[in-house]
């Protein structure tokens, strides 16, 4: 198996992942239930994932990301979650969102060689993302982490363990 | 092959030290979150699965048989702090797992990379391999309990860090 092939088993895992847990919220409260105030909640994490994915769409084929500010300033990096439904779009759309750009960055790795992974990113990207395939790589690092504070806001619905 | 996946495997020992510098031993089986996993058991299955990870490349493991009924797959974070090493031993666990497969990963034979996954666990059905398997548990694992640790903290009260 190459490591075209390894990275994308990876990303489907990841995701298939965040996918179980995020099934078991149903009521626009569920979405935004902050263990903590602290706390990242379903909703933050659904669209962190989507605006994730399209800063590495950005790095990878810029012609293929978004620019949504008001997007990036709900669910950016630095971004605050807040326990109000009323401050973000609805689940379903955020949900639709994460799963389109995560569609496309898999589109972006399809039409990748075996060499490309190695290729370094232009000047400008930051230095954890030295080359192509370190892109996917902190890509499912990145969910794993965030996947993590998730299945806390879950387990707090009182849902058992996924993988008990 | 896993240069990046162990790159990132090291980097979470960092991380670990940096969630728990100022978390009292005293405090590493509270449970803000009822059944939530606290950070004894996180480090210990951590531990616990990087030594899964050396069974699978035919090293030998070294967790102590008397702990791994504490932090195996199905096993349950308990309040009761007594029942847990401390803290400390618990990193130092962690720590030596982690270098025996960081050391060892780079010398398996692609004839062991290639045999199939053997974790029965239907959420694992899509890394059919060895290799899928010891990729998902350098990174993805890890990440998801150092996530799990990072809303603790969080809930706990303490500053977030990530």
């Amino acid at each position: 198996m190459n490591l075209k092939e390894r990275l994308r088993r990876q990303m489907l895992t990841a995701r298939e992942t965040s996918e179980r847990l995020l099934a078991d919220f149903k009521t626009p409260e569920d979405w935004t239930r902050q263990v903590h105030p602290h706390c990242n909640h379903a909703l933050w994490f659904a669209g962190h994932m989507a605006q994730t994915d399209n800063f590495f769409i950005s790095v990878l084929d810029p012609a293929k990301a978004k620019d949504w500010p008001e997007f990036a300033k709900l669910f950016g990096m630095g971004s605050h979650p807040t326990a109000n439904p009323d401050d973000y779009p609805a689940p379903a759309e955020v949900l639709a969102t994460m799963r389109e750009r995560r569609q496309t960055l898999l589109s972006i790795l399809d039409n990748l060689s075996e060499e490309d992974f190695s290729e370094p990113m232009p000047k400008g990207t930051p230095e954890f993302l030295p080359d192509k395939g370190s892109v996917f790589e902190t890509s499912i690092w990145h969910e794993g982490m965030h996947s993590g504070q998730l299945s806390v806001a879950r387990r707090a619905l009182g849902h058992e363990p996924l993988m008990a | 092959m896993f240069e990046y996946a162990l790159a990132q495997y090291a980097w979470h020992v960092q991380m670990l030290h940096g969630i728990m510098s100022d978390i009292d031993d005293a405090n590493i089986t509270r449970q803000p979150v009822p059944k939530g996993n606290h950070p004894a058991w996180v480090i210990g299955h951590l531990a616990l699965s990087s030594d899964s990870l050396l069974k699978m490349m035919g090293q030998p493991t070294i967790m102590p048989e008397n702990l791994r009924p504490l932090f195996g797959r199905g096993s349950e974070p308990q309040a009761e702090r007594s029942i847990y090493p401390s803290k400390d031993a618990l990193l130092h666990q962690l720590a030596t797992a982690h270098t025996a497969v960081s050391q060892a990963l780079p010398h398996v034979p692609r004839e062991v990379l290639d045999r199939p996954n053997p974790v029965p666990l239907v959420q694992l059905q899509s890394l059919p391999t060895v290799g899928n398997l010891i990729m998902h548990l350098l990174t993805t694992h890890e990440a998801f309990h150092l996530g799990q640790l990072s809303a603790w903290r969080r809930a706990m009260g303490y500053a977030p860090l990530f």
